[in-house]
């Protein structure tokens, strides 16, 4: 099998799409997860006529495919395990009050954390096995400062981000070559923010997407901020005080 | 949509120019109007060979495998595949390209057009000696060269600027290499002789042999040779990707930042640095292609700059070079860099194709009036003894010049799609 293989989770997300495009031609074989068919089948159309050798599509629903073994499915249809797993489905929740809701908070838990906690156990079991591979997972500087807007879904990535620092030491202490990469996108012009008003910090989707595809490519680890420059943004936010959140209402 | 079009060294189209994208499924590029177009690929040569004069089909989305046997090392891809990317493919498997460039985003098609030649040309020769079979896409239709079929059409492809059509697939053939890293030999020298001396030397024992020279101090060359070769996988070495510095993204910038000073001071330290190790064991990646992840063309500024390469021929090589040198050094032009290369006599099939035996030279120089003067005249010298000027990196040399360096440009022309043409080829060629 020539060139290398990913699995994507999420793979109809604007920056998943841009990120596979950008990450043709060193990889060669994609196995696409998400849960809208019809988009899934565009795009892995799409994918194999910009040049992909083969690429596969799984049906999943992150909130209630919590139990399924993505890799092992994905293994079957590659017929080997994926070099890379790309994790990059989330939920928005739209209303802002939405979280005064049981059902609500469920849902965005299930669909941001645990359904990726389930997944990140899984890739953990087939590559520590093995002894190298690459997780990437999609969180958000959102997750570095709970705000009065979207804490909902900042609580849920920010306890993503703690529980993949804790992988990555597990897997360091294992093998040099089993890499954990949190990326953590500011702000993206994407669908899911769409209804949210626009900053002059907003990014385009494929500019996060090639910079995923690059620091896959170049094998980096660690909590990486894209566009960089979110990452003194995000120290300085991180450490304000209260009050002055209470003030800019951002 | 219509653009400017650059070259890598910064000329630009005169006018804006139609571009469109071919896709591996589209039928005719060929535009409905009568324009002429180009194939173009990532922009990497210097010159104008890579600008249209009135349309560019851009074969960049043209990246697909379509077959790679890693029993015979035999690849057939589409030929906007960038060379870095192919044997960032295939060396995992143990093959790798025998004709590799100094940049790894030069694409197949544009490879075969200039027929380019790599630190390995004195046991693999140029890339056309490589190439078993492509297709081609002329305004009257597919065709599928060879050596044994279309051989005109094939012998007059390679090198042939991209002026025969545009080449859609081409199957290569690949050699066996043990591992992805290479072991490393720099060999200082102090003259142009010592260099012959070393040169065939290291020939001998290492696969990808090139040197670089200082020019600063003038009338003295000094330089390293590079030599290397590939070697087994060392025990204490892990596999890593490539390590694309940051400042890989750098814009053009407004001024040049290469004087006579800065030129200096920069290879006191390049000398410094290899002083330091003779011999080292480093990925394919550093040794064969040392300009990924520099923004080498976008440091001389807007005005850009010039390549000088040629090849001066074998006997009498030194002489040629010293009295080339001289002109250089009197016009107080900066030279930030100069490779040498020693070409073998191994033919390559291509008709316009550019080695000859000898000494190949290849000098950057900021764009000036005086650079442009001292070019001139080098120029006229490098015909008037036997040498070649590289169209791929020219920008200067006169119909004259061009049709005595290549005496066999009628048989291109002759095969030349109507409706393919560069700005080079309506230079050298007087065509309207």
């Amino acid at each position: 099998m020539i060139g290398k293989s990913i699995l994507i989770v999420g793979a109809t997300s604007a920056i998943a799409r841009h990120a596979a495009r950008a990450l043709l031609p060193a990889y060669q074989h994609f196995v696409l997860a998400a849960r809208n068919h019809a988009q899934l089948a565009e795009f892995a159309a799409q994918l194999s006529g910009l040049g992909a050798g083969s690429v596969h599509t799984l049906g999943y629903d992150a909130a209630h495919d919590i139990n399924r073994d993505l890799i092992a499915e994905a293994k079957e249809l590659l017929g080997e395990l994926p070099d890379t797993v790309l994790i990059a489905h989330g939920l928005l929740p739209t209303d802002e009050e939405s979280w005064r809701t049981v059902e609500t908070i469920e849902n965005v838990f299930r669909t941001n954390t645990i359904s990726v906690f389930a997944l990140c156990a899984q890739v953990s079991r087939h590559f520590e096995h093995r002894g190298h591979g690459i997780l990437a997972v999609i969180s958000s500087v959102a997750a570095d400062r709970g705000r009065m807007s979207n804490f909902l879904y900042a609580a849920s990535k920010a306890a993503l981000d703690v529980f993949l620092d804790g992988l990555r030491l597990q897997w360091q202490s294992r093998s040099p070559a089993l890499h954990v990469l949190t990326i953590k996108p500011g702000f993206v012009r994407t669908p899911m923010t769409a209804h949210l008003r626009r900053t002059p910090l907003a990014v385009s989707a494929e500019r996060v997407g090639t910079s995923i595809a690059r620091l896959i490519l170049r094998q980096s680890s660690g909590r990486r901020y894209i566009p960089w420059w979110w990452r003194p943004i995000m120290t300085i936010v991180a450490n304000l005080p209260d009050w002055v959140l209470r003030q800019v209402k951002v | 949509m219509q653009q400017y079009l650059q070259s890598w060294a910064g000329r630009a189209t005169t006018r804006a120019v139609e571009t469109v994208v071919l896709h591996s499924t589209d039928d005719n590029p060929f535009p409905g109007t009568h324009a002429r177009v180009l194939a173009r690929g990532y922009g990497c040569s210097y010159g104008d060979v890579c600008l249209p004069v009135d349309a560019a089909v851009l074969c960049t989305e043209l990246r697909r495998i379509r077959s790679f046997d890693t029993e015979t090392g035999i690849i057939c891809a589409e030929a906007g595949l960038q060379l870095g990317d192919l044997v960032a493919l295939t060396i995992p498997h143990g093959w790798t390209l025998p004709v590799l460039p100094g940049i790894g985003s030069v694409s197949i098609g544009g490879a075969i057009a200039n027929d380019i030649h790599g630190k390995s040309h004195h046991w693999a020769g140029t890339f056309g000696r490589w190439v078993r079979r492509f297709e081609l896409l002329r305004s009257d239709g597919r065709v599928e060269c060879s050596p044994s079929v279309n051989t005109d059409l094939f012998c007059a492809t390679i090198g042939g600027l991209g002026l025969t059509g545009i080449i859609t697939w081409a199957e290569l053939e690949l050699v066996r290499c043990p591992s992805p890293w290479m072991e490393c030999r720099h060999v200082p020298f102090r003259s142009l002789e010592e260099y012959a001396a070393c040169v065939e030397q290291s020939e001998k024992e290492y696969e990808y042999v090139v040197a670089w020279c200082d020019l600063s101090n003038r009338g003295k060359v000094t330089g390293i040779i590079h030599a290397a070769r590939f070697c087994e996988q060392p025990a204490d070495r892990q596999m890593q990707g490539s390590k694309r510095a940051a400042i890989e993204h750098l814009p053009r910038l407004p001024f040049g930042v290469f004087t006579r000073p800065t030129v200096w001071l920069g290879n006191r330290l390049r000398h410094l640095v290899h002083r330091m190790r003779a011999e080292s064991i480093e990925y394919y990646h550093t040794v064969l292609f040392p300009f990924n992840g520099i923004p080498w063309n976008h440091l001389f500024g807007r005005r850009g700059f010039f390549q000088l390469h040629a090849v001066l021929p074998a006997p009498g090589y030194i002489d040629a070079a010293t009295a080339l040198l001289k002109v250089l050094w009197e016009s107080n032009v900066p030279l930030p860099l100069c490779v040498l290369k020693n070409f073998s006599s191994l033919q390559s099939p291509g008709i316009l194709s550019f080695p000859i035996p000898g000494m190949s030279i290849a000098i950057d120089i900021p764009n000036t009036s005086r650079a442009h003067e001292a070019l001139q005249t080098i120029i006229a010298e490098i015909v008037e003894r036997g040498g070649r000027i590289y169209p791929a990196k020219d920008a200067l040399m006169g119909p004259e010049q061009f049709q005595r360096m290549y005496p066999l440009w009628h048989q291109v022309e002759r095969l030349r799609d109507p409706r393919c043409c560069s700005e080079f080829w309506q230079r050298v060629t007087k065509l309207t």
